[in-house]
């Protein structure tokens, strides 16, 4: 009896896709994604060209149209089983980046899971962490654009054992405020990626793209709106608690997360950045940085 | 809690110190410890009495012994209350049943939710249970009927009072002219239309049959409508009007099954249209209107929409993850199926027809 992933994936290879992007590693998820727009592939491909790698993946991540000519619905799935069935292809897209990130938080089970960004200077990884809306993404793509190079806007991972952080370097997504950094959608995917904001960090400044690093600086970041710029240094045990609500499994493997954590902010310089203007909020920090 | 209280911190709590302040994950929660906190936590060994701790740490502090002991007091019943410290009583249990009660259906609405219903029922399906409600007490009295080896003696608790599935009826019975339909649904989805009470708890039975234990029987749910003529059957997707898809294959010789969700045994190839793995008495639903029998029919092929193939069946009848059906299960059978029945464009009425007409003519050669 062969093993059912095996002939499910038999089965989706013989479907007649019209696009797929490379295998991408996104962090221990090994995943190919297909669909039956070819522009959908492409656009794709190129926003995880940096997790691009040979041979075959080990899950098949898609979305394809489904439904009928009168009532259109677009599908997600993973490996055989429906994730998403959507009349908006948007609606439809979104969920298969925001999956795909999940799967990669979900599978990634020899590393230390941070919600945060990160960036580097050589070797001295800059550590963001922080709820949706702190300014993550936005000030990890002003620090890419300044020179600094790119490891992850959403997922730090970090060894346990060498501290050492695994670059996750999806593209970024970005808000209103840096939307001119992101590529034009491409023709005829208006819809499909709505009013996302995606960049890869090649596109905001070619060879971006950090190899691992070692966290030697942690931010942690709040936007107000119409706050100027503060950056404040906080001791290592204020820090600890702030940066440990953001780890992910804790469930799972608290002790080993919360002993990795409490290594890394030890070892680090710890900041609080409050501000309401990008600009102001990267020259502050890239100050300290130097 | 007093002086002599003999704290003892959890063992296996899951924490890390840096600079003095510890942050302790214990279930689900994140709890911070300042630096006397966290002193407090580690002399909580099991042997040394409040009393003690204090005599212990007031050296430390430089604070005379009555304030280390309030202190210390404080502390010990700040982690107490955050049950960080192991209770003298406290017993382990282990294995309890795990029956997990169906609820937030995709799809469910807020005016489901606050809808008036005249009778709730709480069902035990296998490892899970499920609330049902009717507005009609001629359904009510026939879900009792059909249905009584699984309603549980005592009424849904308090909040669980959202029905997983509801059947509601018309206000009654027009003397003329088309009758008003009973619906079965779940949240905003109809599930199932029928023009009698008895069709509409024919239709909950075989519904929630399909969230039962059906791995042990071999069996796997499968979201599609079974059809039949000539006793062989086809599963196609879920028409978008399925009253008149229904009359149109109805006018061809094909009998259409209640809901477009079915049962299937793969290593069979047959569709189990009915409620297997529930013990539901059909006596009381012999009045219901004419409708596909339960039992067992050879499958005789896939219907999918577009260029037919194995790997199109797959995405057509792809198992939902997020529809409380065990999804592993279904894509076991939905695969087995795919590489072995036939997979057939069955874009309409006339092709359903004619595929279920062709095979019922082999299928009788045959036999």
């Amino acid at each position: 009896m062969v093993d059912v992933g095996l002939r499910v994936r038999r089965l989706l290879d013989a479907y007649a896709w019209a696009g797929s992007t490379a295998r991408l590693r996104l962090l221990d998820f090994d995943v190919v994604m297909r669909s039956d727009d070819a522009r959908v592939a492409a656009l794709l491909d190129e926003l995880y060209a940096p997790l691009a790698g040979a041979g075959e993946a080990e899950h098949v991540l898609a979305l394809h149209a489904a439904g009928t000519s009168a009532h259109p619905r677009w599908e997600v799935n993973l490996d055989g089983v429906r994730l998403l069935r959507s009349r908006a292809a948007s609606i439809a897209f979104r969920h298969l980046l925001w999956e795909a990130n999940q799967q990669a938080i979900t599978r990634t089970q020899g590393a230390v899971l941070i919600h945060a960004a990160a960036v580097a200077d050589g070797e001295r990884a800059v550590v963001l962490p922080g709820p949706m809306g702190a300014g993550k993404s936005t000030l990890a793509a002003v620090l890419v654009q300044s020179g600094l190079a790119y490891l992850t806007d959403e997922v730090v991972a970090i060894d346990p054992e060498s501290g050492t952080i695994r670059p996750y370097p999806k593209y970024l997504s970005l808000g209103p405020a840096l939307a001119a950094l992101a590529p034009p959608a491409p023709a005829g995917l208006e819809t499909v990626l709505g009013d996302q904001h995606l960049a890869p960090a090649t596109a905001i400044r070619p060879g971006a793209v950090s190899g691992p690093a070692r966290p030697a600086v942690v931010v942690l970041p709040r936007y107000e709106p119409g706050a100027d710029a503060r950056l404040e240094a906080v001791p290592a045990a204020e820090a600890f608690p702030a940066v440990a609500r953001h780890v992910f499994h804790l469930d799972r493997r608290g002790d080993e997360a919360l002993a990795t954590v409490a290594a890394m902010v030890a070892s680090c310089v710890c900041y609080r950045l409050v501000s309401g203007d990008v600009a102001a909020a990267r020259d502050a920090l890239l100050g300290a940085l130097r | 809690m007093t002086t002599a209280t003999v704290p003892r911190a959890r063992a296996g709590v899951p924490a890390a110190t840096v600079d003095g302040t510890t942050v302790i994950h214990w279930q689900g929660r994140l709890h911070t410890l300042d630096p006397v906190a966290t002193l407090v936590w580690r002399c909580c060994d099991g042997e040394a009495t409040v009393d003690e701790i204090a005599a212990d740490l007031a050296p430390a502090f430089s604070v005379p012994v009555e304030r280390a002991r309030r202190d210390v007091g404080a502390a010990v019943a700040e982690l107490s209350r955050l049950d960080l410290l192991a209770r003298p009583d406290e017993v382990v249990t282990s294995g309890a049943p795990d029956v997990r009660r169906l609820a937030d259906p995709p799809g469910s609405c807020a005016s489901c939710a606050e809808r008036e219903w005249s009778s709730h029922f709480e069902l035990q399906l296998g490892r899970r249970r499920a609330v049902v409600a009717t507005d009609r007490d001629a359904v009510a009295a026939l879900i009792c009927d059909t249905l009584a080896a699984h309603v549980l003696d005592e009424p849904p608790s308090p909040g669980a009072d959202t029905p997983f599935v509801g059947i509601s009826g018309p206000e009654a019975l027009p003397d003329r002219g088309p009758r008003a339909l009973y619906l079965l649904h779940r949240g905003d989805t109809v599930l199932a239309r029928s023009r009698d009470a008895a069709g509409a708890v024919r239709a909950l039975a075989a519904y929630l049959a399909t969230f039962g234990d059906l791995a042990p029987l071999g069996l796997a749910p499968l979201d599609g409508l079974v059809v039949v003529a000539g006793g062989v059957g086809m599963i196609v997707p879920a028409p978008d009007e399925p009253v008149r898809f229904g009359h149109e294959l109805a006018d061809r010789g094909v009998a259409v099954a209640d809901l477009a969700v079915t049962i299937v045994d793969a290593a069979s190839r047959e569709a189990v249209v009915g409620a297997p793995g529930l013990r539901a008495d059909e006596r009381a639903l012999a009045g219901a209107a004419p409708a596909l029998g339960w039992g067992r029919y050879p499958l005789a092929a896939l219907g999918v929409r577009g260029a037919p193939s194995p790997s199109r069946a797959l995405l057509t009848y792809a198992p939902d993850r997020d529809d409380l059906r065990d999804a592993d299960v279904g894509l076991a059978a939905l695969v087995t199926l795919a590489e072995s029945v036939a997979v057939v464009d069955s874009p309409s009425p006339d092709s359903v027809a004619a595929v279920l007409h062709r095979a019922g003519r082999l299928h009788r050669t045959e036999h």
